[in-house]
């Protein structure tokens, strides 16, 4: 068992994401970057589906309350603990995590897996529509029966040239409204923004265009139907690297080959 | 006839049915039971309409792709439940919406609860996307739309109507509060029981 002595900003348990439920008006959420949840998982001894507690760029404080298990760290990289490698915990151990100096989002995996309600086929939080919570000091972190054998793993590219389908392409800052709904991007405003077309579904990764020409990549807890222009959707597999992305950052999207 | 159609990917991972047509009670009933059939397809992880699309997430959106027009033909449109809604009429813009239509506010409500809306859609958070209202009960959204709604809310934005389901921002005219909601699906329909 662990305990959150301190979370950082936006603490929460998530997956790989909630699928078959966008009928009943749910979307995704999950992890921001599933890869490294995943990577987490495997050096934890979690399959790799399993739940892990995302937290954002600020310090983390937890301390192991139960002996026995194994934890792993991974995502953006902080100091205080060994990063994407097998961690045996001891009751009463306290770890202390820095702030991270690049990236985003950083995870910490269980060996079984983090324990939480599965909602509608997913353990991910997603406050606004009301599943779970975002994690708090005291809060407690039950292991789950997902294990698997702890494996040695390669850590993700955590930065790169994003793919995009359909059009958006160039260099772009990453402006200051980034969170788990969505990132605004920053550079020569993009022209033909339309806000009155009809509401049709979107997914994690699309690119909203504004009539401002301020374009939003939406992520995990993004809106899930829109009348926005859709300027190019992000690849599956790159989506992670601009959630990695910090304000300021030039991230540059790319023609995603056929 | 079924309404022509055209299929547009959206990115490596999904897919939208463009249907050509207005939204109706029909097109909404044959895109919710694409969207039901969809759902049925090995290696379709989610499925949903919008107003005048079907999304489809799918690893495979070329396989799917090519399914679309056999799927097409055999689909049932989805017969939804009607729901009666209690609802008490006395929304903060209320008053709003009767001067800017010029009518009385009992007009505006019996107006208002005499129609059944289809169920068009539901967005993240607990948005209820309904059917038109009468074009002559049509209002502009809110310049600069509301930090947070309170869940229960019913609103008119253009010619659209609408159930907050959730609390969350927005920036259509709120008429009234229901204090409780049934789960609603697409297809679907809704009476307003003023209260």
């Amino acid at each position: 068992m662990i305990r959150i002595v301190a979370p950082a900003i936006a603490t929460s348990i998530q997956d790989q994401g909630r699928y078959g439920s966008r009928m009943q008006g749910f979307g995704r959420s999950g992890a921001m970057d599933t890869a490294s949840l995943r990577a987490a998982n495997r050096a934890a001894g979690a399959a790799v589906g399993a739940a892990g507690v995302e937290f954002g760029p600020g310090p983390l404080v937890i301390e192991i309350t139960a002996p026995g298990g194994t934890i792993a760290f991974g995502g953006a990289f902080r100091s205080g603990a060994p990063w994407w490698q097998t961690i045996e915990a001891r009751a009463g151990d306290r770890i202390e995590l820095g702030s991270a100096a690049e990236g985003m989002w950083s995870y910490l995996a269980l060996g079984g897996g983090v324990d939480a309600p599965i909602v509608m086929g997913s353990r991910s939080a997603s406050v606004r529509e009301g599943i779970g919570s975002w994690l708090a000091p005291g809060s407690v972190l039950g292991t789950g029966h997902d294990h698997v054998e702890p494996q040695p793993v390669v850590a993700p590219p955590m930065s790169g040239d994003v793919r995009v389908y359909g059009g958006l392409s160039g260099e772009f800052r990453v402006g200051n409204r980034v969170d788990r709904m969505g990132y605004q991007l920053e550079g020569e405003a993009v022209a033909g923004g339309r806000a009155d077309l009809l509401s049709e579904p979107l997914v994690p990764g699309c690119i909203q265009v504004p009539p401002d020409g301020r374009p939003i990549v939406l992520m995990a807890e993004g809106p899930t139907v829109g009348g926005y222009t859709v300027g190019g959707v992000v690849h599956s597999e790159d989506l992670r690297l601009v959630g990695q992305s910090r304000p300021g950052t030039i991230i540059r999207l790319v023609a995603a080959g056929s | 006839m079924r309404p022509e159609f055209r299929v547009e990917m959206l990115g490596d991972r999904a897919l939208l049915v463009r249907f050509h047509a207005e939204p109706s009670s029909q097109l909404t009933g044959l895109l919710t039971g694409l969207a039901r059939a969809a759902m049925r397809m090995e290696g379709v992880l989610d499925a949903c309409p919008g107003l005048t699309s079907v999304l489809i997430e799918t690893p495979r959106p070329d396989r799917i792709e090519a399914a679309v027009p056999g799927l097409l033909a055999d689909v049932e449109p989805a017969e939804g439940t009607l729901h009666r809604v209690e609802l008490t009429y006395d929304g903060e813009d209320l008053e709003w919406v009767c001067d800017y239509l010029g009518t009385e506010p009992d007009t505006l409500i019996a107006r208002h609860s005499a129609a059944t809306y289809d169920v068009r859609l539901l967005g993240s958070p607990g948005f209820v996307y309904l059917s038109d209202v009468a074009e002559d009960l049509a209002v502009p959204r809110m310049d600069e739309p509301r930090r947070s709604v309170a869940a229960g809310s019913v609103a008119i934005g253009g010619r659209q109507t609408g159930i907050y389901g959730r609390s969350r921002p927005g920036g259509w005219r709120i008429i009234g509060r229901a204090a409780e909601l049934p789960a609603m699906v697409p297809g679907d329909r809704v009476r307003f029981a003023p209260q």
